[in-house]
């Protein structure tokens, strides 16, 4: 292995490999930055530009633009509240707040080492568990999917929010709103009014954009006018650098929990990243000594996310490798281009020649840090986004948004959806329904009907209770739903109306 | 009674009844009764998990409505409106955005190309930049540098080097 890897390095190292190898992180740093033009989206677009190169070469450079988006993705994610990515929605929330509070740097410097950690860690695992991966995927099946997805939903609705009745309705709303389009199991039409627009279902990125930036820039707008996005004494941007740095160290727990959710995450396809963050997220919340300091500024609120993130990516490669099923968009272009340079993935690959799975192992992973070295040395710079006046930056980032969601399909209806729900995020965030909650079940909805009707097709309801893993997750479920509420009656200590006094 | 039973609760101001809350909770309202009133058309298997999802949700979202039509007990603390200046702000905002979506999509549906303009967006863009900078008070030369900037920014990634359509 470490041979078939120094191979590979070397390989990326000989000329004109770590041209593409550059051109690919800067043109996933710049999709990243952009909202709502994914890395996949990114890779789909740039897949004619690799006929002309060597496979290696080909899906190297693919492999840079997908690995780099996210890392670029967090950077407007941070300093601005827009995700870049869909799976850096989820570092929004805290990382937003620490610029609020002056403290961009630190939580850039955070989520940067963060990402280095989650894909070193998610590579590692892939290559120790590439042996035995076949075993590993089939564990799960369609009773597992769907007791993955109910269990992520209900974990999320108690996690986020302070009301479980307000996020369990945010939850139904979601996977509702996921509902639109063909139905699973006859393809036909459903909910979709009669436009053809719908019959795809709703296109999460003008969701996801609209939800988390409208609120945000609106208040920018409004609220600060002629004040910038810092209100907090700045400290120089080195400094906060090195306080993120050592804030990763210190959370070690969460980077090491992230980055395993992350990687299960990545195992299972049609897990995507956005949903392996959001799950991250939630935990590092839970499990926090300061739990009350999560959507406030919390440093692991920044970590967690990235961390699982680039951890993903890891997971991902592994059933796209061994059984050529895509773990996620990424992974499902870079399949198309892997097939497109002649190069068959699945078992086949497996058994062959593996230098082209360690130059995908090492690609997924030099531009990481190559890209983290851009940010931490330049993405800096973009700080002073933070010092410019609200009222100036709001309308910017709004025409930037707008004309990038349109552009992502050329669709104009997508802006539309993308200021209805920016309205519909506003109101979600200001009446106390959890705007996480709502769009995870989103990302969940198709994988929750689809796997609801396979387990029934192909084991009948006792698909759901006698697979060890689903009765696993089934538990985890209705201990979320109820525990608590159980809890708290058992821990109920007798008050002074319980105890009778007599004269 | 009591003196202290008679006195007035100083944390609590009245019941106070947020429309804007309320109008949200019918919207959710009306899309979760038109999911289940659109799911009885459809075939068995296809309506299934909709219903399930939908008809407990419509319950708690009826109940949540009829929560905040009572109305809830507020603190005089809890009130945190917007000042006039920043509704003002909010509303030139929300109306701006509407007119930086809606001109462009309409222009696009309804109009015939010109200047080689296959839409809108950019001329929608660099006239909704134009108006706003000038509404929070830049000067002329400022509004028209940094809407070019922002404009050119946009032209040369999506335009001209992901070649999207603009």
């Amino acid at each position: 292995m470490i041979d078939g890897l120094a191979s590979a390095f070397s390989d990326l190292m000989t000329w004109p490999s770590p041209l593409y190898l550059l051109l690919g992180v800067a043109v996933g740093l710049i999709v990243g930055v952009l909202p709502g033009l994914g890395g996949g989206g990114a890779m789909a677009l740039l897949i004619p530009f690799t006929f002309a190169m060597e496979p290696s070469h080909g899906i190297a450079f693919l492999m840079a633009v997908g690995a780099t988006s996210g890392i670029g993705g967090q950077i407007t994610s941070i300093l601005v509240s827009v995700p870049g990515d869909p799976p850096n929605a989820a570092t929004t929330i805290d990382g937003f707040a620490m610029t609020k509070k002056g403290k961009a740097a630190e939580a850039m410097g955070a989520a940067t080492f963060g990402s280095i950690f989650g894909a070193t860690i998610g590579m590692v695992l892939m290559l120790a568990v590439l042996p035995i991966a076949r075993e590993l995927v089939l564990a799960f099946s369609y009773p597992e999917f769907f007791m993955l997805a109910l269990t992520g939903l209900l974990l999320i609705s108690r996690l986020t929010g302070g009301s479980m009745h307000k996020g369990l309705i945010a939850a139904s709303a979601g996977l509702l709103a996921a509902f639109v389009g063909l139905d699973p199991v006859n393809g036909n039409p459903r909910f979709t009014f009669d436009t053809l627009y719908l019959w795809d279902g709703i296109n999460i990125v003008p969701v996801l954009i609209g939800l988390f930036a409208g609120a945000e820039l609106l208040a920018l707008f409004s609220f600060r006018g002629e004040q910038s996005l810092a209100v907090g004494h700045v400290d120089s941007a080195e400094s906060r650098v090195r306080d993120g740095f050592w804030a990763t160290l210190r959370h070690w727990r969460v980077v090491v929990t992230s980055s395993l959710i992350g990687f299960g995450a990545g195992l299972v396809p049609g897990i995507s990243g956005t949903l392996a963050s959001f799950v991250a997220y939630g935990q590092a919340a839970r499990t926090s000594k300061n739990p009350e300091k999560f959507g406030k500024g919390a440093v692991e609120g920044v970590i967690a996310p990235e961390t699982a993130n680039d951890a993903d990516k890891g997971g991902a490669l592994l059933p796209t490798l061994a059984f050529g099923i895509p773990g996620g968009v990424i992974m499902a272009v870079l399949l198309s281009g892997l097939l497109v340079q002649g190069v068959p993935a699945g078992p086949n690959l497996l058994r062959g020649d593996l230098h082209i799975v360690y130059v995908l192992v090492v690609a997924a992973f030099l531009p990481r840090l190559l890209a983290a070295g851009i940010v931490l040395l330049l993405g800096m710079k973009a700080t002073v986004l933070t010092r410019i006046r609200g009222d100036i930056l709001a309308p910017a980032i709004a025409v930037i948004t707008v004309l990038s969601v349109y552009a992502l399909r050329n669709e104009p209806l997508d802006v539309v959806m993308l200021l209805a729900f920016a309205y519909i995020g506003y109101a979600m965030e200001r009446f106390g329904f959890s705007r996480l909650t709502f769009i995870i079940a989103l990302v969940l909805g198709g994988l929750f009907e689809s796997s609801y009707h396979q387990t029934m097709t192909t084991f009948g309801p006792s698909g759901f209770v006698t697979r060890p893993f689903a009765v696993i997750l089934l538990v985890v479920a209705a201990l979320t739903l109820i525990g608590p509420a159980v809890m708290k009656y058992v821990r109920r200590k007798p008050t002074s109306n319980d105890v009778e006094v007599t004269p | 009674m009591t003196a202290e039973t008679d006195a007035p609760r100083p944390a609590v101001s009245a019941r106070h009844r947020d429309p804007h809350r309320i109008a949200f909770d019918l919207i959710f309202v009306v899309f979760l009764v038109t999911i289940v009133i659109r799911s009885i058309d459809l075939r068995p298997d296809a309506r299934l998990v909709p219903l399930i999802v939908a008809v407990p949700s419509c319950a708690a979202m009826v109940a949540r409505t009829l929560f905040d039509v009572r109305g809830a007990a507020v603190s005089d603390k809890d009130e945190t409106k917007p000042s006039s200046v920043e509704q003002r702000r909010q509303r030139i905002f929300v109306s701006w955005a509407l007119g930086l979506v809606a001109a462009p999509v309409l222009a696009t549906e309804f109009l015939d190309p010109v200047l080689g303009l296959r839409t809108y967006f950019i001329p929608a863009a660099a006239v909704g930049m134009l108006f706003i900078l000038r509404w929070i008070g830049l000067t002329w030369i400022k509004t028209v540098a940094y809407t070019a900037g922002i404009v050119a920014f946009v032209y040369v990634i999506l335009g001209v080097l992901l070649n999207v359509r603009l």
